[in-house]
């Protein structure tokens, strides 16, 4: 990416976040179609962010499970469990995940939208595609994010039970105490936090990159691809972000 | 069922055959595959050390607090991420950050190619369109995705150092300690690196190649490339971890 | 009410339009014609500000809109709209929700009163049995009354239409047709038509307009076009390949 065009898309970027504030604020977002997508984002990704928690629990267990057993540190499992997973791998997996179902989607939606004029349809009936559908869906998918990391997480917590359980023997019960004894409410809140925010990022990216695609079905494909890189980028930017602002 | 799912099947069945059978090696197809791994490889590394080495600044952070806060010392931190910097998340971010570039590159390109009819010609010039478009890309992934975690790895690797030692005040020579990794970790990142090499590609090549529908069509196969690649990756990690754990 | 004064455009080194005036009269059916890629839509479409003018000046009711921000073009859109070429229903509502969306958004109506006008509006084309139909399960005929019936929601003085017989059966067109001279003739709304086709032209046009190589090359009632000698008009007519037109 070139300087020039750097510069462009962060123009384009402010210019939008601007115009979205501005809609914000004047209470112009269509409610209707903020419950819409709240429920289709939803139905959309819980059955894949039930499985990815699932695993990502599974992973998380093994990876602290092979350090417990070098140091026969049995009683530390649920601790490091729990830490990895609702600050860090929970969001981080779930927010990818999120991405590449909600996000990818998104971007293919509005740029089918608007290859096919969907969107002028939407102006020449003196209806704002920003507030229309641009503020909704970024709502729908901060919100969502964060209800479905809260979800992930229960989910996890099972997964990594029963990996711990299964591969290096440790009982449920020892795994739940650990856990409550170390891992505090601020943790818990942190991965909340990132996933808002990644929601936001995600929402904001995906949207972008479809309203900006030109050039028909091949347009709306390098627009999908460029907005799940670009929502990676900003993904892994927050989460080093907010692990440096809140401790 | 649903009819869409056997189609998906059908057609990845035929890739894997595809992929699998014998076919002669010419210039025009060392010339794709060149091109193939200058798309997987070299396009791929600055995202992937870009992405690699924020996690590895976060893993310092959180692993630096948490030493702080737990046992007030923050310099045995280095010597317990690196081990799992190698197994686990180099291999696994690195697979999904290629499974998020790649895949999706892939599904869109095949699948504008099945709407715009370019597939069918390439039918008729008798030219088999899985040699073609997918075969240098599976071939690239399997060299190209160990290799990206090598260079995810490092990236993780020294920008945890630099954070250590900005954050933490830890000695370089205190945090690089590779008293806890073993060969095994080794063998473990190898092993999960070539797996996700092969199945992203498949999968992602699978989708484009079912692609039906116009725009909104080559949307859904670049979704679904995404998706499905990723959760790959997530379960193959899950499912080698659990392997390796048992060898220790 | 509308006035293209001295309109100049261009896209890249195209030069589309070279100083177009014109005077829309109120209340009539006014054809633009001309070969494809003539500027036709493009003239249009100032009216509503999907495109702006490089120089020169688009009045409405006596003020220049040339200048205006997307902003401001949303209440004038209220009071003329468009219909795109390709009818560009919403894909993902149906027939009535398409209708619905205009009224809901513009007549502070509850959804289902929503539902209820737009039924009615649906009835006056004609399309009421489909109403909940999903729009990619009607051909191009069908679709095109539904976006009439959606751009008349919105209850304009004025209505551009892009191309609406284009690509449609003879019977499908002759609806369209009567259609728009309906709208004049009942409710006195000013039509601006897009089209090549000369069937309807010469059955529903009260004025024609011929643009050619960026201008006003013909203006007046269907019979002077019918009886023109200019040669490219008569080729125009006559379809055939050979002639002074440049292509």
């Amino acid at each position: 990416m070139s300087w020039g065009s750097f510069v462009r898309s962060a123009d384009e970027m402010l210019t939008l976040i601007l115009a979205l504030v501005t809609g914000a604020l004047g209470g112009r977002f269509d409610a209707r179609e903020t419950w819409q997508q709240l429920y289709l984002v939803g139905v959309r990704s819980l059955p894949i962010v039930i499985v990815t928690a699932i695993f990502a629990g599974g992973i998380s267990a093994i990876q602290v499970s092979a350090h417990v057993v070098r140091f026969q540190a049995y009683d530390a499992v649920g601790w490091g469990f729990g830490f990895v997973v609702f600050r860090e791998l929970g969001p981080l997996l779930i927010g990818l995940m999120f991405s590449g179902r909600v996000g990818a989607f998104n971007a293919a939606e509005l740029g089918t939208m608007k290859v096919t004029e969907q969107l002028d349809a939407l102006r020449v009936l003196a209806i704002n595609p920003l507030n229309y559908l641009v503020g909704p869906r970024i709502v729908a998918m901060v919100v969502m994010m964060t209800a479905l990391v809260m979800v992930g997480n229960v989910f996890a917590l099972l997964g990594g039970m029963l990996t711990a359980q299964v591969l290096v023997d440790v009982d449920p019960m020892v795994f739940w105490i650990s856990l409550t004894d170390y891992v505090r409410p601020v943790d818990l809140f942190n991965g909340l936090v990132k996933a808002g925010l990644f929601g936001f990022v995600i929402g904001l990216v995906s949207c972008r990159h479809g309203l900006a695609v030109d050039g028909g079905a091949p347009g709306v494909g390098r627009a999908v691809n460029q907005a799940v890189v670009a929502s990676a980028l900003g993904i892994f930017c927050f989460d080093y972000l907010v692990t440096a602002i809140l401790p | 069922m649903s009819a869409q799912t056997r189609v998906f099947l059908g057609n990845m069945a035929f890739v894997i055959k595809k992929m699998m059978g014998r076919k002669k090696t010419d210039r025009a197809s060392r010339l794709r595959f060149w091109s193939a791994l200058n798309d997987v490889g070299i396009n791929s590394v600055f995202f992937i050390v870009i992405t690699l080495g924020f996690v590895g600044t976060i893993m310092m952070l959180h692993g630096g607090y948490q030493a702080a806060r737990i046992i007030g010392d923050s310099n045995l931190v280095g010597p317990q991420i690196l081990p799992l910097m190698i197994r686990q998340l180099g291999p696994t971010l690195a697979g999904l950050m290629v499974a998020t570039r790649v895949g999706t590159g892939m599904a869109a390109r095949i699948g504008s190619m099945v709407v715009t009819e370019q597939v069918d010609a390439l039918r008729l010039s008798n030219a088999c369109p899985v040699n073609y478009l997918i075969t240098p890309s599976w071939h690239a992934a399997l060299v190209m995705v160990p290799i990206l975690s090598i260079f995810g790895i490092t990236a993780a690797f020294f920008s945890g150092m630099l954070t250590a030692y900005v954050v933490f005040e830890t000695a370089p020579g205190v945090y690089a300690d590779w008293s806890f990794v073993s060969g095994l970790d080794a063998v473990e990142a190898l092993i999960k690196s070539i797996s996700f090499g092969a199945v992203i590609p498949l999968i992602a090549g699978t989708c484009g190649l079912s692609t039906h529908g116009g725009s909104a069509g080559v949307g859904r196969a670049t979704t679904n490339a995404v998706v499905l690649s990723s959760l790959a990756v997530i379960i193959l990690d899950f499912f080698i971890g659990a392997l390796i754990l048992g060898l220790r | 009410m509308i006035e293209f004064k001295n309109v100049s455009k261009a896209f890249g080194d195209r030069q589309i339009l070279k100083g177009v005036s014109l005077t829309v009269d109120a209340g009539k059916v006014l054809f633009v014609i001309g070969k494809s890629g003539a500027g036709k839509s493009v003239l249009t479409k100032h009216v509503v500000g999907l495109v702006r003018p490089d120089s020169g000046a688009v009045l409405f009711d006596g003020v220049d809109v040339s200048s205006w921000t997307e902003e401001q073009f949303y209440p004038l859109r209220k009071r003329c709209t468009m219909v795109l070429q390709h009818s560009t229903l919403f894909d993902s509502m149906t027939i009535v929700e398409n209708v619905a969306l205009p009224i809901r958004k513009h007549r502070q109506l509850g959804w289902n009163a929503a539902l209820e006008t737009a039924t009615s509006y649906l009835n006056d084309v004609g399309m009421a049995e489909y109403a909940k139909r999903m729009p990619d399960t009607l051909g191009d005929g069908l679709r095109k009354r539904i976006a009439i019936a959606r751009a008349l929601a919105l209850q304009p003085q004025c209505v551009i239409f892009d191309e609406p017989t284009t690509g449609l059966d003879p019977q499908s067109a002759i609806q369209v047709d009567g259609l728009i001279r309906s709208l004049a003739d009942r409710f006195s709304v000013t039509c601006i038509v897009v089209s090549h086709d000369l069937r309807s032209i010469f059955s529903i046009a009260d004025r024609v307009v011929m643009l050619y190589q960026g201008q006003v090359l013909l203006d007046g009632p269907a019979d002077v076009f019918r009886r023109s000698e200019h040669p490219v008009v008569k080729q125009f007519m006559s379809g055939v390949p050979d002639g002074p037109m440049e292509l």
